[in-house]
C-alpha cells in the first residue's frame, strides 16, 4: 500500500436540490517522500481533494488511506487528530494569526503537538531567525509565507499540504518558497504535496497528479525532476 | 390641635345636631305628605279601575260586529278571485299565439334579410367578373402578340447559335495541337532544369564549403598571424628579459667579487684590531701595577711626610727651651731630621718620576685605546655594510633566479608556441592549397553550368514565347467558348420562357373561356333571385300588419284584465288589513282586560304596602336618637397612609429608572447598530459603488432602524402601560381593598419614549453607518482586515509576561486588539452587573429596614398606649395589670408636634422617657456608626436621622416645633440617631413640661416577661379601661415588610433588564468578533484546534472582559443602589443603605452566567464557520 492513496472517491455537493459533483471517481497514490503536484484548472477538483486530504471535509463515496490508516472512515473528532497530528498545512495567503509575532504563530502550531520541533530551530530553518519578533504586518509575503510552511512544519506532520503556496507571491519570491519546500522534501524526508494551477512547477516534481473535471486525468512519475532554478512561468 | 380638635368636634356636633333636626322634620312633613298623596292616588286608583271595565265592554260589541263584516267582505273576495283566474287564461293563449305569429315573422324577415345580403353580394360579383373577364381578354390578346415576336427571334438566335459553334470545334483543335508540342518542349526544359538545379546545387554547396574553408582558413590565418605576432612580441620580451638577465647576473657576480674583497679587508681589521686590543689589554694591566706601586709609594711618603711633620712640630717645640738636652735633643731630631728629609725628598723624586712615567704611559694608553675604538667602529660600520651588501646581493640573486626561471618558462611557452605556430602554418598552407585546388575546380563547374544555364535559358525563352502564345490562343477560345456558352444559355432560357409564356397563355385562354361561361351561368341565377326575393317581401309585409293588428287587441284585453286584478288586489289588500285590524282589536282587548286585572291586584297590593310603610316611617321617626360626633384624620387610617407611601416610593423609584434604561438602551442599540453596520458592510459597498450618495444610504438605514424604533415604540408602550400598572396594582390588590385601576394614557409621555427610542436608534445607526461610509467603496466590499498585531503593554513587565500560559498570551493581545469593543464590552457588562447589585441591594434596603428598626432599635415588646397617668406614673389599673404579668415597661409622654423648618412644617413624634436608666432595653439610641448617644438635658433634643437629612439639621443647630395648640419652642439638637420607621425627636418631659405646662406619661415601652404569650397579655392589656390601644411591634414589623414586598416587582424587573443588557451587548460583540476573525477561526480549526479550544480560543477573551466589567461593576453598583434609595423618600421610612454580601455573590454569578449563556449560544456558530473559510482569497 502506498502512503497516500484516493480509491474512487467521490464528493457531491448539494444545495438544496441541486446536486453539484465536485470529484467522480477519483484515483491517485503519492509514496513516502515524494515531491507530489497535483496540478489542475480552478473547478477541477483540486481544492476538494486538498479538502478531503487534509481532514477539512468529509466524501461521499470511496476510501482515503494515509500511511495505511483509512482517514474516511473518520468522524469528526477523529478528523480534527488527524489534522492535528498528521497534516502540515500551507495556505496561499498564509493565514497567519495577525495579532501573534512570527515565533507565536509557530508555536501555536507547536503546542498542538505531540513531539513538535523547536520553534526557534524551524524558523532559523526557514531563514528568518531575524524576524521572529515580528507581527505578520510587519513582514514581507515571501516571510510570511516561510512563517507559515515553518507553522506546518514545527508540527513535525506526516504530511504537507501545500494550496497554491506560490500563489500570492512574486515569481522570484515564489521560487524561494518553492525551494524552501523542496529542500524540505529532500533533506528531511517529507511528503510534500502542493496545489496549483501552474503547470510549469510540475517539472520538479516527482509525481505529477493531472485533475480535471473531478478525475485523475493523467498520473505519472518524474524520474529526473528539473532543479527550480531552471523552471520558468 | 386639641383646641382644634374640639373645635372641631363642636362644629361638628352642632352641625350633627342641625342635620338631626333637619331631618326629622323634613321626615315628619314627608310622611304626612305621604299621606295626603296616598289618599288621593287611591281615589284616583278607583275610578280609573271603573273607567276602564266600562270601556272594555264597549270594544267587545264593537269587535263583535266587525267579524261579521269581515265574514261578507271574504265571500266577494273568492267570488272575484275565480272570475279574474279564467280572463287570465284567456289572456295567456292569446299571448302565445301572439308570440308564435311573432317569432315566424321574425324567422321571414332574417330570411329576407339575409336573401337580400347574398343577392347585393351576388350582384356585386358580378360587376367585377365582368370588368375581370374584359381585363383578362385584353391581356390574353396583349400575350399572344409578344408570343409571336418571341418566336421569330429566338429562330434567329438559334441560326448563329449553330455558326458559333463549328467555329469554336475548328479552333479547339488547332489549340490542342499547339498545347502537345508545348507539353513535350516543357518536359525537355523541366529535365533540364532539374539537371541545371542540381549542378547549381552542387556548386553552392561546394561555394558554400569553399567559403567556408576560405573563411575558416581566413580565420586560422588572422589567428596564426595574431600568434606570429604574439610570439614576435614574446620573443622580444624574452630577449630583453635575458639580456636584463645577463646584466644582472654580471652586477651580481660583481657585487659577489666586491663582497668577497671587502670581507677580506673586514678580515684583516678584525685581526688588526684583536692584536690592538691585546696591546692595550697588556697595557693596562701594565698601568694597573704601575698605578698600584705609585699608590704604596705615595702611601709611604705620606707616612714619611707625617713623620717629618710630626719631627718639625717636635723641632718647632725643642727650639723654644733652652735647656742643653733639649737643645741637643733638637740638634740630634734636627739631623734625624735632616736625614729624614733628604730621605723623602729622594723619595718624592722618585715618586714623582714614577708618576710621569706612569701619567705618560696611561695617556699612550688612552690615545691606543681611542685609535682601537675608532677602529673597531669603523670596522663594526664596515661589517653592517657588509652584511646588507651581502642581504642585497642574496635578495638580487634570489631575484635574478626568480627571473630566470620565468624567462626559462616563458622560452620553453615560447618554444612550444612556435612549434605550434609552425604547425598552424603548415596546415594553413596545406588548407589554402587544397582552398585554391577546390576554387579552381568550382569555377571551371561554374562555367560550365553557367554555359548549360544560357542553353536552358534560351530554350525556356522559346517555349515561353510558345506557350504564351497558346495561352491567348486557349483564352480567345475559351472566351469565345464563354461567349458561345452564354449565348446559348441565353436562348435556352429564352426558349424556356417562351414556352413556359405560351403554355401559360393557352391555360389563361382555357380559363378565361370557362370563366366566361360561369359567369353567364351566375348572372341567370341572380336575376332569378331578385325576383324571388321581391315576391317575399310582399308576402311579409301583409304579414305584418295582420300580426300588428291582433297585437293591438292583445294589448287592450290585456290593459283590461290588469286593472280588474288591480281592483281585486286593494279589495284583497283592504280585507287583509280589516282582518289584521280586528286581531289587533281582540289582542288589545284581551290586553287591556289582563291588564285591567294585574291593575286591580297591584292597586290591592300597593294599597297595603303603603300604609305599611307609612306606618313604619312614623314609628321610625318616633325612635330616631339623637346624633354623635367623632372627628378623624385621613392619616389616621392605617392603610390610607401605608398606600400612600408605598405609592410615593413607586413614584419615586419611576423617576430614577427611566434614566439607567434609557442608558441601557442606548448601550444596546449602539452595540447592535455596530453590529448591522458591519454585517451589512458588503451591502454598503455595493451601494456607494453604485453611486448613491452617502446620505441617501444613510438613510436607508436610518428609515429601517427608526421604523424599528417606532414600531417596538408602540408595542413596548401598549403593552407596558397596561401590564407594569396592572402588575403593580395586582400586588396592591393584596393588600389593599380592591381599589378601581385608572388607566392613563399620557401624550407627552408617549412622545417622550418615541423621541428617545428614535434617537436611541437611529442616532446609534447614523454613527455607525457614517463610520462604515469613510471608507472607499471598494476596500468595504473586503471583508474588514484584521488588525494587524501589536505588544500590549503586559509584554513589557516580564515578571507576569514570562509567568503566562501561552493561549493566555494570545488571549490577553487579543483583549486589548479592538479598544472600542473592549470598552463596550466592558461598559456594558459592568452596567449589568451594577444594575443586578442594585436590584438585590434595593430588596435588601427594604426588606431589612423593619427587621432593623425593631429588632435592633426598637427593641421593646410593645408600644402601650393609656388615658394620660400623673406625672412620670401609669395609672394604677394598668400599672397593676403589668407587675401582674411579670412585664418591665418605661412610661414616655409621646405626642405630635410640628417641626417648623422654613416655611415647611412637618408633623413629628416626640418622646420624653421617664425612666431614662433603661431605656436602652426599650429603644436603642445610637449614632449612625453604631456609637452611643448622651441623653438630652432639658432644652435639647435627638432627632432620628430621617429628619436631619430631610431638614439638614446637625448636632448643635437648633431647631423650632410648636404643639396643636399653637405653643412652640426651640431646642437645640445634640445627637442624631439611627431610626428607620416614623420621625422621632426624643427629649426630656421637662423640656415639653416648660411649654405646654405639663407632659404626663401617656405611653409606654413594655417588655413581656420570657415565654408569655404576647398575643394573651396583649389582650389582658388592653381589656384595662385606661389603656388606649397596645400595639405589638412584631405585628407592625410583619405589616411593614409586607408592605414593601411590592417591591420585589421592581427587582424582578431591574434583574430581567440587567440580563437583557448583558445578553445583548455579549451577543453583538461577540458576534462581530466573530465576523471580523472567521478567516482566523477557521484557520486554527484546521491547524487542528479540539472544539472546546477553539472556543475558549475566542471565549476566553468574554470571560476576561467579564471580570473586569464584574469587578467595574460592583463599584458602579454600590454607588447606583445608594443613589437611588436617597432618591427614595418616603416619609416616614429611611432605608437602609447596606448590601448583604449575598447579594454581591449574586450579582457576580449572575453576570457569569450571562456570559456562559452567550459562550454556549455562539459556540455553535463557531461550529458553522466552515474550514473553506481559510482557504478563500483575501480580496
Amino acid at each position: 500500500m502506498s502512503y497516500v492513496e484516493f480509491q474512487n472517491v467521490t464528493k457531491i455537493y448539494r444545495s438544496g436540490e441541486v446536486e453539484i459533483p465536485a470529484l467522480k471517481g477519483t484515483d491517485f497514490i503519492v509514496e513516502k517522500g515524494e515531491f507530489c503536484v497535483i496540478v489542475g484548472a480552478s473547478g477541477a477538483g483540486k481544492t476538494t481533494i486538498l479538502n478531503i486530504l487534509g481532514g477539512m471535509d468529509s466524501l461521499t463515496d470511496g476510501k482515503v488511506f494515509l500511511d495505511g490508516v483509512e482517514i474516511s472512515a473518520f468522524d469528526k473528532k477523529q478528523l480534527t487528530k488527524y489534522r492535528r497530528f498528521d497534516i502540515g498545512f500551507v495556505f496561499q495567503f498564509y493565514n497567519l494569526v495577525q495579532n501573534l509575532t512570527a515565533l507565536e504563530n509557530v508555536e501555536l502550531a507547536a503546542q498542538l503537538s505531540e513531539n513538535p520541533l523547536s520553534p526557534e530551530d524551524v524558523l532559523r530553518g526557514v531563514g528568518l531567525e531575524g524576524r521572529m519578533a515580528n507581527f505578520p504586518a510587519q513582514l514581507s509575503g515571501g516571510e510570511q509565507q516561510r512563517v507559515a510552511i515553518a507553522r506546518a512544519l514545527v508540527k513535525n506532520p506526516k504530511l504537507l499540504l501545500c494550496d497554491e503556496p506560490t500563489g500570492a507571491l512574486d515569481y522570484t519570491t515564489g521560487k524561494a518558497v518553492l525551494k524552501l519546500l523542496y529542500d524540505t522534501c529532500r533533506e528531511k524526508g517529507m511528503t510534500v504535496i502542493v496545489i496549483t494551477h501552474n503547470s510549469a512547477i510540475t517539472a520538479m516534481a516527482d509525481r505529477i497528479i493531472t485533475v480535471k473535471s473531478g478525475r485523475v486525468e493523467k498520473m505519472y512519475r518524474n524520474e529526473n525532476p528539473a532543479d527550480i532554478s531552471e523552471i520558468e512561468w | 390641635m386639641d383646641e382644634n380638635r374640639d373645635r372641631w368636634e363642636m362644629a361638628a356636633q352642632d352641625a350633627a345636631d342641625g342635620r338631626f333636626e333637619r331631618l326629622y322634620t323634613d321626615a315628619e312633613k314627608e310622611i304626612s305628605d305621604a299621606r295626603d298623596e296616598f289618599e288621593e292616588k287611591k281615589a284616583d286608583g278607583e275610578k280609573e279601575l271603573a273607567d276602564a271595565e266600562k270601556e272594555l265592554e264597549d270594544g267587545k260589541k264593537e269587535l263583535d260586529d266587525a267579524e261579521k263584516e269581515l265574514a261578507d267582505g271574504k265571500k266577494e273576495l273568492d267570488d272575484a278571485e275565480k272570475e279574474l283566474k279564467e280572463n287570465k287564461e284567456k289572456l295567456d293563449d292569446a299571448a302565445d299565439q301572439l308570440a308564435d305569429g311573432k317569432r315566424e315573422l321574425d324567422e321571414a324577415k332574417s330570411k329576407l334579410d339575409s336573401g337580400k345580403k347574398t343577392l347585393d353580394a351576388s350582384g356585386k360579383e358580378i360587376e367585377e367578373g365582368q370588368k375581370k373577364l374584359d381585363e383578362t381578354d385584353r391581356q390574353l390578346k396583349e400575350a399572344k402578340s409578344e408570343l409571336d415576336e418571341n418566336e421569330k427571334i429566338l429562330a434567329e438566335s438559334e441560326k448563329e447559335l449553330d455558326a458559333g459553334k463549328a467555329e469554336l470545334d475548328e479552333n479547339e483543335k488547332k489549340l490542342d495541337a499547339a498545347k502537345a508540342t508545348l507539353d513535350e518542349s516543357e518536359k525537355e526544359l523541366s529535365g533540364a532544369k532539374a539537371t541545371l538545379d542540381e549542378t547549381e546545387k552542387q556548386l553552392t554547396d561546394a561555394k558554400q564549403q569553399l567559403d567556408a574553408t576560405g573563411q575558416q582558413l581566413d580565420a586560422a590565418k588572422a589567428t596564426l598571424d595574431e600568434k606570429g605576432k604574439e610570439l614576435e612580441s614574446a620573443k622580444a620580451v624574452l630577449d630583453a628579459t635575458e639580456k636584463e638577465l645577463a646584466a644582472a647576473k654580471e652586477t651580481l657576480d660583481a657585487s659577489g667579487k666586491e663582497l668577497e674583497a671587502a670581507k677580506t679587508v673586514l678580515d684583516d681589521k678584525g685581526n688588526e684590531l684583536a692584536a690592538a686590543k691585546a696591546a692595550l689589554d697588556a697595557s693596562e694591566k701594565e698601568l694597573a701595577a704601575a698605578k698600584a706601586e705609585l699608590d704604596a709609594s705615595e702611601g709611604e711618603l705620606a707616612a714619611a711626610k707625617a713623620q717629618l711633620d710630626a719631627m718639625e712640630a717636635m723641632l718647632a717645640d725643642l727650639s723654644t727651651k733652652t735647656d742643653e738636652e733639649s737643645i741637643a735633643r733638637y740638634h740630634a731630631l734636627l739631623a734625624q731630621y735632616e736625614a729624614a728629609k733628604s730621605q723623602y725628598d729622594a723619595g718624592k723624586a722618585r715618586y714623582d718620576a714614577g708618576k710621569a712615567q706612569y701619567d705618560a704611559g696611561k695617556a699612550q694608553y688612552n690615545a691606543g685605546k681611542a685609535q682601537y675604538d675608532a677602529g673597531k667602529a669603523e670596522y663594526d660600520a664596515g661589517k653592517a655594510q657588509y652584511e646588507t651588501g651581502v642581504a642585497q646581493y642574496e635578495a638580487g640573486k634570489a631575484q635574478y633566479e626568480a627571473g630566470k626561471a620565468q624567462y626559462e618558462a616563458g622560452k620553453a611557452q615560447y618554444e612550444d608556441g612556435m612549434a605550434q605556430y609552425d604547425a598552424g602554418v603548415a596546415e594553413y598552407e596545406a588548407g589554402k592549397q587544397q582552398y585554391e585546388a577546390g576554387v579552381a575546380q568550382y569555377e571551371s563547374g561554374k562555367a560550365q553550368y553557367d554555359a548549360g544555364k544560357a542553353q536552358y535559358e534560351a530554350g525556356k525563352a522559346q517555349y515561353d514565347a510558345g506557350k504564351a502564345e497558346y495561352e491567348t490562343g486557349r483564352s480567345q477560345f475559351e472566351e469565345g467558348k464563354a461567349q458561345y456558352e452564354t449565348g446559348k444559355a441565353q436562348y435556352d432560357a429564352g426558349k424556356k420562357q417562351f414556352d413556359e409564356g405560351k403554355s401559360q397563355y393557352e391555360a389563361g385562354k382555357k380559363q378565361y373561356e370557362e370563366a366566361a361561361a360561369q359567369f353567364e351561368a351566375g348572372k341567370r341565377q341572380y336575376e332569378q333571385g331578385v325576383a324571388e326575393y321581391e315576391r317575399g317581401l310582399a308576402e311579409y309585409r301583409s304579414g305584418k300588419s295582420q300580426y300588428d293588428d291582433n297585437l293591438k287587441k292583445y294589448q287592450d284585453g290585456r290593459r283590461e284584465f290588469e286593472e280588474g286584478q288591480q281592483k281585486f288586489e286593494d279589495a284583497k289588500v283592504e280585507y287583509d288589513e280589516g282582518v289584521l285590524e280586528y286581531e289587533d282589536g281582540l289582542r288589545k282587548y284581551q290586553d287591556g282586560l289582563r291588564d285591567y286585572e294585574e291593575g286591580k291586584e297591584t292597586f290591592d297590593r300597593e294599597i297595603v304596602d303603603a300604609e305599611t310603610k307609612l306606618s313604619d316611617a312614623e314609628a321610625e321617626l318616633a325612635d330616631l336618637k339623637e346624633p354623635d360626633t367623632y372627628v378623624l384624620e385621613r392619616n389616621t387610617n392605617i392603610a390610607y397612609s401605608c398606600f400612600e407611601s408605598d405609592s410615593e416610593i413607586v413614584a419615586q423609584i419611576a423617576k430614577v429608572f427611566p434614566v439607567f434604561f434609557i442608558l441601557v438602551a442606548v448601550l444596546v442599540c449602539m452595540t447592535t447598530m455596530t453590529r448591522m453596520a458591519e454585517e451589512q458592510r458588503g451591502q454598503i459597498g455595493v451601494l456607494k459603488g453604485l453611486g448613491y450618495s452617502e446620505n441617501d444610504i444613510i438613510r436607508t438605514f436610518m428609515v429601517y432602524s427608526g421604523s424599528a424604533a417606532v414600531l417596538g415604540c408602540v408595542f413596548g408602550f401598549s403593552v407596558g402601560i397596561f401590564l407594569f400598572p396592572a402588575v403593580i396594582w395586582h400586588a396592591y390588590k393584596i393588600m389593599y381593598i380592591k381599589l378601581p385601576l385608572l388607566w392613563i394614557f399620557s401624550w407627552k409621555l408617549a412622545l417622550a419614549v418615541l423621541l428617545v427610542s428614535i434617537l436611541c436608534s437611529a442616532g446609534t445607526t447614523y454613527m455607525s453607518i457614517r463610520s462604515e461610509l469613510k471608507e472607499p467603496a471598494a476596500s468595504l466590499l473586503r471583508p474588514r482586515a484584521p488588525k494587524a498585531g501589536k505588544r500590549i503593554f503586559l509584554e513589557y513587565i516580564p515578571f507576569i509576561w514570562s509567568r503566562m500560559k501561552f493561549m493566555h498570551k494570545i488571549s490577553a493581545r487579543n483583549i486589548f486588539r479592538y479598544k472600542k469593543r473592549f470598552f463596550m464590552m466592558v461598559i456594558g457588562i459592568s452596567g449589568c452587573t451594577a444594575l443586578l447589585l442594585t436590584g438585590f441591594g434595593i430588596n435588601d434596603s427594604i426588606a431589612s429596614f423593619a427587621e432593623t428598626q425593631y429588632g435592633e432599635i426598637q427593641v421593646a415588646d410593645a408600644d402601650l398606649v393609656f388615658k394620660e397617668g400623673k406625672g412620670g406614673e401609669l395609672p394604677e389599673d394598668v400599672a397593676e395589670k403589668l407587675l401582674e404579668t411579670g412585664a418591665s415597661y418605661m412610661p414616655y409622654h409621646g405626642s405630635t408636634w410640628d417641626l417648623l423648618a422654613g416655611s415647611q412644617v412637618k408633623s413629628v413624634n416626640l418622646i420624653a422617657p421617664y425612666d431614662t436608666e433603661q431605656l436602652d432595653s426599650f429603644f436603642r439610641l445610637r449614632d449612625t456608626d453604631g456609637g452611643e448617644l448622651a441623653l438630652p438635658a432639658e432644652g435639647e433634643a435627638l432627632i432620628s436621622v430621617s429628619i436631619a437629612e430631610r431638614y439638614h439639621l446637625s448636632a448643635g443647630d437648633t431647631m423650632r416645633l410648636r404643639n396643636e395648640d399653637m405653643k412652640s419652642m426651640t431646642v437645640r439638637v445634640t445627637g442624631i440617631f439611627e431610626n428607620h420607621v416614623y420621625n422621632y425627636v426624643i427629649l426630656t418631659p421637662e423640656t415639653i413640661a416648660a411649654v405646654t405646662g405639663e407632659a404626663d406619661a401617656n405611653g409606654a415601652y413594655v417588655n413581656f416577661a420570657e415565654g408569655e404569650d404576647v398575643y394573651q397579655a396583649q389582650t389582658a392589656l388592653a381589656a384595662c379601661d385606661n389603656v388606649t390601644t397596645v400595639m405589638l411591634f412584631k405585628d407592625f414589623m410583619v405589616r411593614l415588610t409586607k408592605m414593601m414586598s411590592s417591591l420585589n416587582l421592581i427587582v424582578i424587573v431591574v434583574i430581567l433588564s440587567a440580563a437583557g443588557l448583558a445578553l445583548v451587548v455579549l451577543y453583538n460583540l461577540t458576534n462581530i468578533n466573530i465576523l471580523e476573525r472567521i478567516r482566523e477561526i477557521a484557520t486554527i480549526k484546521v491547524l487542528g484546534f479540539y472544539r472546546n479550544e477553539t472556543a475558549e480560543y475566542v471565549f476566553r477573551e468574554n470571560m476576561v472582559l467579564t471580570l473586569f466589567g464584574v469587578i467595574a461593576g460592583l463599584g458602579l453598583g454600590i454607588l447606583l443602589h445608594r443613589f437611588v434609595i436617597k432618591q427614595i423618600v418616603v416619609d416616614m421610612v429611611y432605608f437602609n443603605i447596606t448590601i448583604r454580601p449575598l447579594s454581591f455573590l449574586w450579582s457576580v454569578l449572575l453576570t457569569f452566567a450571562f456570559t456562559l449563556l452567550v459562550n454556549q449560544f455562539m459556540s455553535f456558530r463557531i461550529d458553522k464557520i466552515n474550514m473553506a473559510e481559510s482557504l478563500k482569497s483575501v480580496e
